[in-house]
């Protein structure tokens, strides 16, 4: 490993967050590289489409890189950010849909997730995605941030801008609805 | 979220959501967008807090339900103000908006219209000069019965039908309760006092074969009275004394009422009475029969 190689592999997210700052679009390629995948799965998880999902996380990556020139070191860390901004987004394309007609829509979200999921005859999985896809959005979002991303409860509703007690709540209703439609589908002890 | 909150079941089905890894090139795309700034619209000004709660209308049942009734609630409020202001001719009672505007010097209180209707109505209809008496010394229950004695006394107040003779009593009680004569509790006191005597008159009446008003008498059902011992004696010595054919002839007869159609029985039950007729008994029913072998 050569000296350029190995500083690059420990330098930390606000180095590069600082690099960014400068406009090194390398910098963006390691931070895409490091924690990319948190917006991709979130958004996976939450909108069942992969193409939709991968806007989202290329759409938090350039948020990253556009609010790099104000980003304070020593926060909450890359990876909390890009959570936030990715649910958010997630949010903001589930309330979208709502008002965009089926037919306006080229594509259905899991209409191509659900044919590749047939094909495995994987019928846990497309329950287990239809059912967090039938909970509203925000426990949806409740749902996939302290489930999947192990978030914290006061972590999780500050990033929904909720009170925690609501939140608890909120997760409360979420789980309990996500576990009647998952049993509802055939999945037994 | 703790795992164990979900029974083991559906952890290991949620579980199953396995996400893919990151499309192969992500990286590169997305640099290529950086360097063609082929970047968001809102360039810089990146909110990363959510969107003000953006909940929508009819996001739960009930809270969609509660705003209708508040709606409604409201739209019948003002147009009961509305109506008790004047605001639609002349101020209409409502309880309590009345009483409201009319301590606020809004408007005048208007006539309480449902007694004064009412008494107008009734008063209107039942112009047969009636006047209680005006030594009314008794209060209380007492003083509801002298009054309904004092209108049964009027010749008038008798002659009308019996809803308008009704609704005359009332207005004369709520004369009585108005000026405190009598209270709430002594009118029905009194209503069930005369209650009981119309009850218990009703059933002299009955009793003595007189019809209740203009109702008429149940028929009384002609019911077959039991032998009496010295009628049973009688029988038993006539069925004694008949012969063997009789004898014969009664039990076919017996057979066939047994075997015989609801329709067919009462014709049966006439050739017995015949039979007996003809061997010189007499039974005083139908169910005498039966007394016999």
């Amino acid at each position: 490993m050569t000296a350029q190689a190995a500083k690059t592999a420990v330098e930390s997210d606000d180095a590069l967050m600082a690099r960014m700052a400068l406009r090194d679009s390398n910098a963006l390629r390691l931070l895409a590289d490091r924690h990319a995948e948190i917006p991709w799965r979130i958004a996976y998880r939450m909108l069942a489409d992969p193409t939709e999902a991968e806007d989202v996380a290329q759409e938090a990556m350039l948020r990253l890189w556009q609010y790099a020139d104000r980003w304070q070191a020593g926060g909450s860390g890359v990876a909390a950010w890009l959570t936030r901004v990715a649910t958010n987004a997630c949010l903001d394309r589930i309330r979208r849909r709502r008002f965009v007609s089926a037919d306006a829509v080229p594509e259905r979200a899991d209409d191509g997730l659900l044919a590749d999921e047939a094909i495995e005859h994987d019928e846990v999985r497309i329950a287990v995605a239809a059912c967090i896809e039938a909970l509203p959005d925000r426990q949806r979002a409740a749902v996939i941030l302290t489930y999947y991303e192990e978030q914290q409860n006061k972590m999780a509703a500050d990033m929904l801008a909720m009170q925690v007690k609501a939140f608890e709540s909120l997760l409360f209703r979420a789980r309990a609805s996500l576990r009647d439609c998952v049993e509802g589908k055939g999945v037994r002890a | 979220m703790n795992k164990a909150v979900f029974p083991l079941h559906i952890s290991r089905a949620l579980d199953r959501l396995i996400v893919p890894s990151l499309p192969s090139g992500f990286s590169d795309r997305l640099a290529a967008r950086v360097a063609s700034s082929d970047l968001l619209d809102e360039a810089g000004a990146v909110d990363i807090e959510l969107p003000a709660m953006r909940r929508s209308i009819g996001a739960t049942g009930w809270r969609r339900s509660g705003r209708i009734l508040i709606v409604a609630a409201s739209f019948g409020l003002a147009t009961a103000t509305a109506a008790a202001a004047g605001v639609f001719g002349d101020p209409v009672y409502i309880p309590v908006v009345s009483h409201a505007l009319a301590k606020a010097h809004i408007v005048e209180m208007p006539i309480e219209k449902p007694l004064a209707a009412k008494q107008a109505k009734v008063e209107k209809i039942l112009d047969y000069g009636f006047k209680p008496s005006a030594k009314q010394k008794v209060s209380g229950k007492d003083a509801v019965l002298a009054l309904i004695a004092e209108l049964r006394a009027d010749p008038a107040y008798r002659n009308l039908p019996r809803r308008e003779r009704l609704e005359r009593a009332k207005i004369e009680i709520d004369k009585l309760l108005a000026d405190g004569t009598v209270q709430k509790a002594d009118v029905k006191a009194a209503w069930t006092q005369l209650a009981k005597e119309r009850k218990a008159a009703d059933r002299v009446r009955i009793e003595q074969g007189l019809p209740i008003g203009k109702r008429p008498l149940a028929e009384t059902k002609q019911r077959a009275k039991p032998l009496t011992s010295e009628q049973k004696e009688k029988v038993r010595d006539a069925v004694k004394q008949l012969t063997e054919a009789q004898r014969a002839e009664v039990q076919v007869l017996r057979q066939r009422r047994r075997d015989a159609t609801l329709q067919e029985r009462r014709a049966v039950q006439g050739e017995i009475r015949a039979f007996w007729q003809r061997v010189g008994v007499q039974p005083t029913a139908e169910d005498t029969t039966s007394e016999m072998p």
